[in-house]
């Protein structure tokens, strides 16, 4: 498996108590694979990119990236993992506001130093080859969010973490996303996992897990709006 | 660097705006700089300019001219070691009415002929003459050669025999005259061959300090020896304090700006940490980032600081050196750099997870 939670137990301060996020989380994704994740509101959906993604450490648990047990790996470590094998693809498109979306590519093969791949390209695949050198402010939503897929795609993730990436977004650009995700996953051959409030933008997810009281359990409603 | 270029691209105006609040802490250093400088040169540059290593003063004088009176015995005990390497020094202050009536100050140096301290041999036939040998800014004040200023309290008149650089002592531009006529304008007829101190040339290989101390005197070098011209360390020190409180300053404000603007850029740090930048990256972009607006900008106030420099007067003591600029460059850099610490402290602990919030 690409991407690996074993048993992740994540807990808040909640006043004097602690409060439970994730609950003995456990999931699996392997290449080529898509998993969509709902949940209501706090159910911990972002907790869950935020421990896939490296970006929080869970209290126990073991999170496996292409084999490798990075839950007590120095934070250098966990970095350099999250450069060169997780694309993370939020809520918002969080791009840098003072970069072009070509610049927002580029900045990323600068972090690595070793990416060769072609941003231009990367921007093709997304369908903004005509937006290289537009600042985020100059760009649609659904544009920005596909300047965010391409930075995530840039040197080619083993996985891919997705943040509810179609909230700002209309429903036909957030079927547009969703599309353009189900498509990479495939010919990229990631690990995807997308959180989203509206799992029926998703033609196709290969699992649909639903997150409760700290646990995934499968879920063939993908239609229904969460609660 | 690379976001940190472009940041400060787009975001000009933003940078524009600390870039010249630092640029006028520059110009500011830049022109006390200049005063301070200009300031110390008006204190010592005679002394200065002389070409001699030590300065030996009766005890106790402490390096004041006026204060010390030396005598042949002492003279003596340099000679015998240093040879024509030691020689009397006589230094008052005097006014002088010249021709026209107006009234002059002097720094009145007095120096025997044949003495090392006389330039060359033009300096030695103008001391055995027994007239004056002014500093350049006489000549300003229009005093010619042939001219005869007459110094006021002795009444003696004295034949204006050149012009030299000779600088100034006390705020008070040099005149040159042989030791015997300094000693009668000080002394009257009954001088005894006393002098404030002697000028030492150190050979080397000689134990000056054991000399001064056998016979009575006390030995400074020449840096030490600028303590005792009137009011020196009282400028320097304040001159000291303002460029101090200057750099502490500039410290404050470049810190202020650097962590208002940290705290801004808080959930851009979070997101550069989150797309896997390591914090020795995040670090070196900010200071990076930093450190051009301040090198820019601290250059820009020090430019500006010599074109006004270039347009001060006469009037105002005011010098402006390379050396003397480069440093106070360096150290508001510095300062700026250090002020920057207590942002760079909380760059490294944004938590890359803030990159799933909301950007504000």
């Amino acid at each position: 498996m690409t991407l690996q939670l074993q048993d992740i137990n994540v807990t808040v301060a909640d006043g004097p108590d602690r409060l439970t996020i994730l609950d003995g989380t456990t999931l699996a994704v392997g290449p080529g694979e898509l998993i969509a994740v709902t949940g209501v509101s706090g159910s911990g959906k972002s907790t869950l990119v935020a421990v896939s993604g490296l970006l929080r450490r869970p209290d126990q648990g073991q999170v496996l990236i292409d084999g490798e047990d990075l839950s007590d790996a120095p934070d250098r470590r966990r970095a350099t993992v999250r450069r060169d094998h997780i694309g993370l693809i939020f809520q918002s498109a969080n791009l840098f506001p003072s970069l072009t979306s070509i610049q927002q590519l580029e900045l990323v093969a600068h972090l690595d130093g070793k990416i060769t791949t072609d941003d231009r390209d990367q921007l093709d695949t997304v369908g903004l080859s005509d937006r290289l050198h537009h600042r985020p402010g100059q760009l649609s939503g659904g544009e920005r969010q596909r300047v965010a897929i391409a930075r995530a795609l840039m040197g080619n993730p083993s996985v891919v973490l997705a943040d509810e990436p179609t909230a700002a977004l209309d429903d036909a650009r957030g079927r547009e996303i969703m599309a353009l995700l189900a498509e990479l996953t495939t010919t990229r051959q990631t690990a995807t996992v997308v959180v989203t409030h509206a799992p029926h933008q998703l033609h196709d997810p290969d699992h649909a897990l639903r997150l409760a009281e700290g646990a995934l359990h499968p879920t063939t409603d993908r239609d229904a709006a969460p609660l | 660097m690379y976001l940190a270029l472009r940041d400060l691209l787009v975001a000009r105006g933003r940078f524009a705006l600390v870039g010249a609040v630092i640029a006028l802490v520059s110009l500011l250093a830049g022109l006390l700089s200049g005063m301070a400088t200009g300031l110390v040169d008006d204190g010592i540059s005679g002394l200065r300019r002389l070409p001699l290593t030590h300065v030996a003063f009766q005890e106790g004088s402490g390096s004041e001219f006026s204060r010390s009176s030396l005598g042949p015995d002492q003279l003596a005990a340099w000679q015998d070691r240093l040879g024509d390497d030691a020689a009397p020094v006589g230094l008052s202050f005097f006014n002088a009415r010249t021709p026209d009536g107006a009234t002059v100050d002097l720094a009145l140096l007095g120096t025997p002929p044949g003495s090392f301290l006389a330039a060359d041999e033009r300096g030695d036939d103008a001391l055995e003459a027994g007239g004056l040998v002014l500093s350049d800014a006489f000549a300003d004040e229009g005093i010619e050669i042939g001219d005869e200023l007459t110094v006021v309290g002795p009444d003696i008149t004295l034949p204006v025999l050149g012009f030299t650089y000779g600088g100034s002592y006390g705020h008070v531009s040099i005149a040159f005259t042989s030791l015997e006529t300094w000693q009668n304008l000080v002394y009257g007829e009954n001088h005894r061959d006393r002098f404030n101190a002697v000028a030492l040339r150190d050979p080397g290989g000689v134990d000056l300090a054991a000399i001064a101390e056998q016979n009575g005197m006390d030995l400074y070098t020449k840096a030490g020896a600028y303590d005792g011209s009137p009011g020196f360390a009282a400028e320097s020190a304040t001159m000291s304090l303002i460029r101090t409180f200057l750099v502490v300053i500039s410290a404050l404000v470049v810190g202020a700006f650097f962590t208002v603007w940290t705290v801004q850029r808080t959930h851009q740090i979070g997101l550069l940490k989150a797309l896997g930048a390591s914090t020795t990256y995040v670090v070196r972009d900010a200071l990076g980032q930093l450190a051009i607006i301040l090198a820019t900008a601290t250059a820009l106030g020090m430019v500006v600081a010599v074109g006004a420099g270039s347009l001060i007067g006469g009037e105002v003591p005011f010098r402006l050196e390379a050396g003397s600029l480069i440093s106070s460059a360096a150290l508001l850099i510095v300062a700026g750099m250090l002020g920057s610490l207590v942002a760079l402290r909380r760059i490294t602990r944004v938590d890359p997870a803030l990159a799933l919030t909301s950007q504000p």
